[in-house]
């Protein structure tokens, strides 16, 4: 009896069953990287349609890094922003374009033999997770934006934003590992280590980002991302 | 038919390295084979210094595009007899050819490495390091530049060094040390090529010294006897 009572203790404890409507998956590859990053991990393992999904997941993180640009942008302003929308998703496309030969090898040499297709279905992934919670943090970058004169804090505050957005992005490749196809994921991690410096170094080379240029949407000239960054703390206006 | 007999080495090495090292262990590898893996690190080694030299000009690229395979290739021909004999002393059962793949095969490895990452470095030398300017700027950019090919050539050298660890645990006999012979293999390519870089400089190129095949005092002294009279003494005395 005792028994019985303790089970229906616990069951009422318990967390009511799942219905059809949770246990369904997500039928979109961009709801599913946000619901079930396991179903994502299974399209690219699979292999099935890569340049489809590839390029949703692409597009996705064009619109979404666009979005987090004109947030982060209103800093400087609507022509600051707008200029934005369209650098902050360039940025990210080239540098996934300049380190895909990196994804495919380190894939490779860390003991994930991925297809080109595959790798490209990855990057992508990753590239959409990034602008997901960008995206998500958009509302934090354009409440301060709007409301603080002081560059080097915005710069600060957009590269913790990004830092925190890729800490997400290495949770996803850590997931990845779940799966028997990428069960050794060092070198993924060490690819999205260089994503993160190119991605730096990027944004250096795009910039303005924060104020308007003088002519055109560049500054020119060759300047490394750490000094470019440092420079930010010398001018604390906009 | 099995795939992995129909893929070119350097490929196979990348996408199934397991089948790589049991064709290493069971002495299934011709010579012959052994031209593909070269060709690959002369490919690395010849599109890796464009980006080497290229920010100095035209000239040293195609030296270091020579330079750099002969440099790689020529110290594991350099050390070879050395690989096999630790080898055989240690029991590893591995023949000469073996340890031949082995140390190419990581060298592959590298060049993947390097080739994949040559759009990067292009990328940070093109976007970040200013050729033109004073002394002073021009010596910040040769560091940057430096510092920029030692992080790229190490991760290569990592990576590779990484997979040929990985590869000697599985094809030696079990009462062999991997690790030691590992080590001792390592030992003798870097006390090699560290002498062999140092004839074939320059490789980055100086903005202060004029373009050249070889500096003009390269068979002076060796690389140890400039690093003991002349950066030692540096660090230790405090750079005074």
């Amino acid at each position: 009896m005792n028994e019985d009572l303790t089970k229906t203790s616990v069951g009422n404890l318990m967390p009511p069953p799942l219905d059809g409507e949770h246990t369904q998956k997500p039928d979109n590859i961009v709801t599913a990287l946000l619901k079930s990053p396991e179903t994502v991990v299974e399209v690219i393992a699979n292999g099935k349609n890569p340049f489809g999904n590839g390029l949703t997941l692409l597009a996705a993180a064009v619109v979404f890094h666009a979005v987090f640009g004109l947030a982060m942008g209103l800093f400087g302003g609507w022509s600051v922003a707008l200029m934005d929308a369209v650098k902050v998703p360039l940025t990210a496309l080239f540098a996934l374009a300049l380190c895909y030969p990196a994804l495919y090898v380190f894939a490779c040499v860390g003991g994930a033999p991925l297809t080109f297709s595959r790798a490209f279905v990855l990057g992508a992934s990753c590239l959409a997770m990034l602008g997901l919670i960008l995206i998500g943090l958009a509302p934090v970058a354009w409440l301060f934006s709007v409301s603080t004169e002081n560059l080097s804090f915005v710069t600060m505050l957009v590269v913790c934003i990004w830092g925190v957005a890729a800490s997400f992005a290495v949770g996803f490749i850590a997931k990845l590992q779940e799966h028997t196809l990428f069960r050794k994921g060092a070198g993924i991690k060490t690819w999205f280590f260089i994503l993160a410096l190119v991605t730096l170094q990027m944004s250096t080379c795009l910039r303005p980002m924060l104020s308007k240029p003088k002519d055109g949407w560049l500054t020119g000239g060759k300047l490394f991302f750490l000094l470019h960054f440092g420079s930010t703390f010398d001018g604390p206006k906009r | 038919m099995d795939k992995t007999r129909t893929m070119a080495l350097s490929f196979l090495l990348l996408k199934d390295r397991e089948a790589f090292w049991k064709r290493v262990r069971a002495q299934d590898l011709r010579w012959v084979d052994l031209i593909g893996l070269a060709v690959l690190i002369v490919i690395a080694c010849a599109v890796y210094s464009v980006v080497l030299a290229g920010w100095r000009s035209p000239q040293l690229i195609l030296y270091v595009a020579i330079k750099l395979p002969v440099l790689f290739l020529g110290t594991t021909s350099l050390v070879a007899g050395f690989n096999w004999m630790t080898s055989s002393l240690l029991g590893s059962g591995l023949s000469f050819k073996s340890t031949v793949f082995a140390v190419f095969g990581a060298m592959a490895i590298s060049g993947w490495i390097l080739l994949s990452l040559a759009p990067v470095a292009l990328f940070f030398l093109m976007s970040g390091v200013p050729v033109a300017g004073s002394h002073d700027e021009l010596r910040t950019a040769h560091n940057a530049i430096l510092i920029t090919h030692i992080i790229i050539l190490s991760l290569a050298g990592f990576g590779g060094n990484v997979v040929l660890l990985k590869g000697l645990r599985r094809v030696v006999r079990p009462h062999c040390s991997a690790d030691l012979l590992f080590a001792l293999w390592v030992i003798a390519f870097a006390f090699v090529g560290c002498q062999l870089s140092w004839i074939l400089r320059p490789f980055v190129g100086s903005p202060f010294y004029p373009v050249a095949w070889l500096r003009p005092d390269c068979l002076d002294r060796n690389f140890y006897e400039f690093v003991f009279t002349e950066v030692m003494p540096y660090l230790l005395t405090g750079a005074k």
